[in-house]
């Protein structure tokens, strides 16, 4: 059994259908990157998995580890071990970064019926991951991402990922704003993260993330369904060639 | 009309008040300006949202003195004097500060001195190495000044929480060089509170204040901040709740009288009940008072559909090479926050309340803040 199964999803926003019957599978162990031109559903994708309001399933079928993921609130999806690193992480001044990364790990454990961990354990693991990821343990201090750059971002959404260890990772251009280092440490930690046992979803414009995590599968996604699937050598051809010789 | 009438009620009210003078308050002078000031246009600006016939009679039947217990004054450069001890030239002093105070504004502040029958002066003439702490009690007029020497920093404790029913009036004085973290808390919802606090600035002087409030039967803070000095800073902070039945009306002016100034207002408030905030905020920059950096934030969340949150910015700018900033928000809690909470496991309620202390704590950090943030926490809806 797949960790995700899409059928022939439909996806509407605001009325507009963005989604047309996209079909999709990720095994475990598997890393898929979804690329396609700007408006063929891809950032639609990563909100409708994540479950934000706003994105109405009009049909198909979105099957995480054997569950029907829209009958799930958003909450209740990172319980079951879904993640969503943010193309645009949002600010939450006055909340500190960890204050922040404890309840979500306390919440993440409750629902698993696990005990909480002790709190100087904790923000030692915390500590040790922002430093792997290069990033100043002082953010953890400041309010969540707040006057946090581009890069510094990013990096806080993959220490989240590393830190949750969640089943299926969905990427949602992560790589977007990076220079080269930050893309570099990024990559590190997503590779870090992959195990046989979960799977990621990379969302991307450009073929260089890709460079740095390897993927399994990379589909095309236009016009609101996957329109080729391929192995890693489709990026490239992607690169070379742009969209239009698909029809996309 | 209805200002007019208020106005004729009040000056019925105090008809027939005995308006003795002591050394330290001109009453005859006070009782003369009052008189005029009830039934002023600007008076009745100020008082729009609040009663002021109800604060006057509260005050009337208030004890007309009430002794704050103050703690650490037994640290070297510390002295606490009754008023009505103090030598002829400093009463004088206190006496001229008392009429430069902005009597329109502050109508009250004449009318509870009028009523005092005595209250403390208090000196810092050096720094302190620990918080003086300033409790209330639960009735009566307190009438504090507080003065610090020039270059002496201090930090000023003052807690108004119990079911108090006072007309406080603090009026700081800060000398050159002069610093002074303030922290006031006063979070009881049955409180009949009516506060004045009156600072001044000399030269280079920084004055920090952060202020937990909760609204109260009737509960009004009226604030004047000015900075007389050059290069003088003043920050006030300040975090406040309304839960239903509870009113709060904050008054703030900041007065930019001195050159190369800096001001940053920063209020946050949370509506968790069928009551009624008020925030006035105004910045008035003076004509000799160029190069001043001047901000003034106020946000608000209405948690609840019948809470009144009212705000209103003011700038008055006589100067041009001025710096100044003002906003002001009443809105919702944002949805991208609390998805992105959700999204991290976090339940819409933990995410609600971690939002919201988020919101407060942006404006309390100090050493009332833990106390103050749970206080208000606990009066959020569930």
């Amino acid at each position: 059994m797949n960790l995700l199964q899409i059928d022939d999803l439909h996806v509407s926003v605001n009325g507009t259908e963005i989604l047309r019957g996209l079909d999709l599978g990720i095994g475990a162990g598997e890393v898929h990157a979804i690329m396609g031109p700007n408006g063929s559903g891809k950032s639609t994708l990563a909100n409708v998995l994540a479950g934000r309001p706003g994105y109405e399933v009009t049909g198909g079928s979105i099957r995480f580890l054997g569950q029907d993921l829209t009958r799930l609130e958003a909450h209740e999806r990172a319980h079951l071990g879904l993640f969503l690193a943010f193309q645009y992480p949002v600010e939450i001044p006055g909340v500190s970064n960890m204050e922040f990364l404890k309840a979500s790990f306390d919440s993440l454990c409750a629902a698993r019926g696990e005990a909480q961990p002790n709190a100087v354990a904790f923000m030692k693991e915390v500590r040790a991951l922002a430093q792997s990821l290069q990033l100043n343990p002082e953010f953890l201090k400041r309010g969540v991402n707040e006057g946090f750059s581009g890069g510094e971002k990013k990096r806080n959404e993959i220490l989240q990922l590393l830190l949750l260890k969640p089943r299926l990772a969905v990427l949602d251009e992560t790589d977007s704003g990076l220079d080269i280092d930050a893309l570099q440490v990024v990559a590190q930690g997503v590779n870090g993260y992959r195990n046989p046992d979960n799977g990621v979803l990379l969302i991307t414009h450009y073929q260089r993330l890709l460079d740095h995590i390897v993927p399994d599968v990379v589909h095309v996604l236009a016009r609101g369904r996957i329109v080729r699937s391929g192995g890693k050598e489709l990026a490239l051809t992607l690169e070379e060639k742009g969209y239009a010789w698909l029809g996309a | 009309m209805a200002g007019r009438m208020t106005g004729n009620t009040v000056a019925e009210l105090i008809h027939d008040w005995p308006d003795l003078s002591r050394p330290w308050r001109d009453g005859t002078y006070l009782r003369g300006r009052a008189q005029a000031a009830v039934t002023s246009p600007l008076t009745r600006e100020a008082w729009k949202y609040s009663q002021l016939p109800r604060f006057v009679s509260a005050l009337a039947a208030l004890p007309t003195l009430a002794e704050p217990r103050i703690e650490g004054l037994d640290q070297p450069g510390v002295r606490l004097r009754a008023l009505d001890e103090l030598d002829d030239a400093t009463a004088r002093e206190l006496s001229a500060h008392l009429n430069a105070t902005d009597n329109q504004r502050h109508v009250l502040a004449d009318l509870s001195l009028l009523r005092a029958s005595g209250g403390w002066l208090l000196d810092i003439d050096a720094s302190l190495p620990s918080p003086l702490l300033v409790r209330y009690p639960d009735a009566g007029i307190t009438p504090l000044f507080v003065r610090l020497a020039a270059n002496v920093s201090a930090e000023l404790h003052e807690r108004c929480d119990g079911a108090a029913s006072l007309a406080q009036i603090t009026q700081v004085a800060l000398a050159r060089g002069a610093q002074l973290a303030h922290h006031r808390s006063a979070l009881d919802g049955s409180a009949q509170h009516w506060a004045l606090l009156d600072v001044t600035l000399a030269d280079s002087s920084r004055y920090c204040l952060e202020l937990a409030q909760c609204g109260g039967v009737q509960r009004r803070s009226e604030i004047q901040v000015r900075l007389s000095g050059r290069g003088a800073e003043a920050e006030l902070r300040g975090a406040y709740l309304i839960e239903a039945g509870t009113h709060l009306d904050q008054q703030l002016t900041v007065e930019h009288l001195g050159s190369d100034g800096t001001s940053r207002q920063t209020f946050h408030g949370i509506g968790a009940g069928r009551g009624r905030s008020i925030f006035n905020g105004r910045i008035h920059i003076h004509p000799h008072a160029p190069r001043t950096n001047a901000e003034l934030s106020n946000r608000n969340l209405a948690l609840d559909s019948a809470a009144e949150m009212n705000t209103k910015p003011e700038l008055e700018i006589y100067t041009d090479d001025v710096r100044c900033a003002h906003g002001a928000t009443v809105g919702q809690l944002a949805q991208d926050s609390l998805f992105y909470l959700a999204s991290r496991g976090i339940d819409l309620a933990a995410a609600r309340t971690l939002l919201c202390r988020g919101f407060l704590a942006e404006c309390l950090q100090g050493p009332l803040a833990q106390e103050s943030l749970q206080r208000f926490m606990g009066a959020l809806p569930q």
